[in-house]
């Protein structure tokens, strides 16, 4: 995630001009670091959740692994793998951590939704000190509208809200599930799954109706 | 781990993991993981898409399909299976738009010759600027921003965080170049030192760290 405002106070944004190109590039470069960590998270938990719940007999633990490998990822293996080696084996996590391989995907999904709540709060704290400024009649909105914020362009320097949000929320951590803990940075009313991935789509958004157009026009195939 | 489980009556290792972190049951878990996957799949395949249809383009064989799923290793190393084959060697080759580049964090950085300890001044002003505590003057003069002694000599270049107290007090550790990779290392150490600091005051039992996967 690049956040504008911080680079310009290292001095090194100001004089780059983002085009849209140059933004859907960086964007579709993001890409590669967002899926694997997504998809590869969804495989390995459903396999690992399907081999201790004795869903799979042991001799198609390789097979199951493809079959869920094309399901999310649409990958395929070169030869068939049948009667092959314990091909999951080759992955370190897999053994390492076992039964935590879905925190890659919380991980990326919370940081998004964290973020964007932060920069909500920064928002509504802007409009406040617009009330009590000059300009009065700028600062009509209480609340941000999630869709609108920009997560490339939000600033939270200098807010101290976001500061005690996420000291409330470190503390309250340690102690209570994440379930619970997060609503310190969600704000009191939240009571729904913390896992909302509209985030990451609003921050992908530019990309993704580009890629659906072009694909179109390009008549590129989508799905396997 | 499979012990744990069964000692605390779970089915399974899995089960027992979600249960214990996320105070969710399995099954709801599932179904929260269907409909991310369902939300996200529709970003997903349309890359998909153009990344089969740029490798089709770029290898010009028969061994990717048009519209089935692209062979693994088109896609990833066998070194490092958990990432995509030279990550960004595939993103020079099919990016959407190859005459344009991306704004590049990595060589702007190298250019103004960044220094690390730039980096972590300008985090520290950030963190303290939205009211987290000033870091002492023994931080900036104990931490090692960038690799010491001679080339030939070994030092462990792992980006590390080390808390001396449950005071303001931690020092890093890493080999910092001016480069994107020490950026979000230093932002990403000093943001966890902040964040242990806040919880200081806390019993020892309460200070460990709230993600599971950054314990240090």
């Amino acid at each position: 995630m690049q956040n504008e405002p911080y680079l310009r106070r290292m001095g090194i944004f100001g004089d780059y001009e983002q085009d849209l190109s140059s933004l859907l590039n960086g964007l579709y470069r993001e890409l590669f670091e967002l899926f694997p960590r997504l998809t590869r998270a969804l495989v390995f938990h459903q396999w690992e959740w399907d081999v201790y719940r004795k869903k799979v007999k042991p001799a198609d633990y390789t097979s199951h692994y493809w079959r869920l490998r094309r399901k999310y990822e649409g990958v395929s293996s070169k030869d068939p793998r049948d009667s092959a080696p314990l091909d999951p084996a080759a992955h370190v996590n897999l053994i390492q951590t076992p039964a935590q391989n879905i925190q890659p995907l919380i991980i990326t999904i919370v940081k998004y939704s964290v973020f964007q709540s932060l920069c909500g709060l920064a928002e509504v704290a802007n409009d406040l000190q617009f009330e009590g400024g000059i300009d009065s009649g700028l600062g009509n909105r209480t609340s941000s509208d999630p869709k609108s914020i920009n997560l490339q362009t939000c600033d939270l320097f200098g807010r101290n809200l976001v500061g005690e949000r996420v000291s409330d929320f470190i503390k309250s951590a340690t102690k209570l599930p994440p379930r619970k803990s997060l609503q310190f940075i969600f704000g009191g009313d939240f009571n729904l799954t913390y896992l909302d991935v509209s985030p990451v789509l609003n921050y992908f958004q530019p990309l993704f109706t580009y890629l659906k157009e072009t694909n179109k026009r390009r008549e590129l195939p989508v799905g396997w | 781990m499979t012990e744990e489980a069964l000692l605390n009556k779970s089915p399974t290792p899995t089960d027992y993991w979600i249960q214990s972190t996320f105070d969710y049951t399995a099954s709801e878990f599932g179904k929260v993981l269907d409909s991310i996957w369902t939300q996200v799949a529709p970003l997903y395949k349309e890359f998909h898409a153009h990344l089969r249809g740029e490798l089709r383009f770029l290898w010009e064989v028969e061994g990717i399909s048009k519209e089935g799923p692209i062979p693994a290793h088109f896609f990833e190393s066998p070194q490092s299976p958990t990432t995509p084959r030279g990550c960004s060697v595939l993103y020079e080759a099919t990016r959407p738009y190859p005459t344009k580049h991306h704004f590049d964090l990595t060589a702007e950085l190298h250019r103004r010759r960044y220094a690390p300890i730039a980096m972590a001044t300008l985090a520290d002003d950030f963190l303290t600027s939205i009211g987290f505590k000033i870091v002492p003057a023994s931080f900036w003069s104990d931490s090692i921003f960038r690799k010491p002694g001679t080339a030939e000599q070994e030092f462990n270049c792992t980006p590390r965080m080390f808390q001396l107290d449950a005071k303001n007090e931690f020092r890093l550790s890493l080999c910092g170049e001016s480069d994107e990779r020490t950026l979000v290392a230093i932002n990403r150490l000093m943001i966890k030192g902040a964040l242990q600091s806040a919880l200081g005051n806390e019993s020892f039992l309460l200070r460990h760290y709230a993600n599971p996967r950054e314990s240090p």
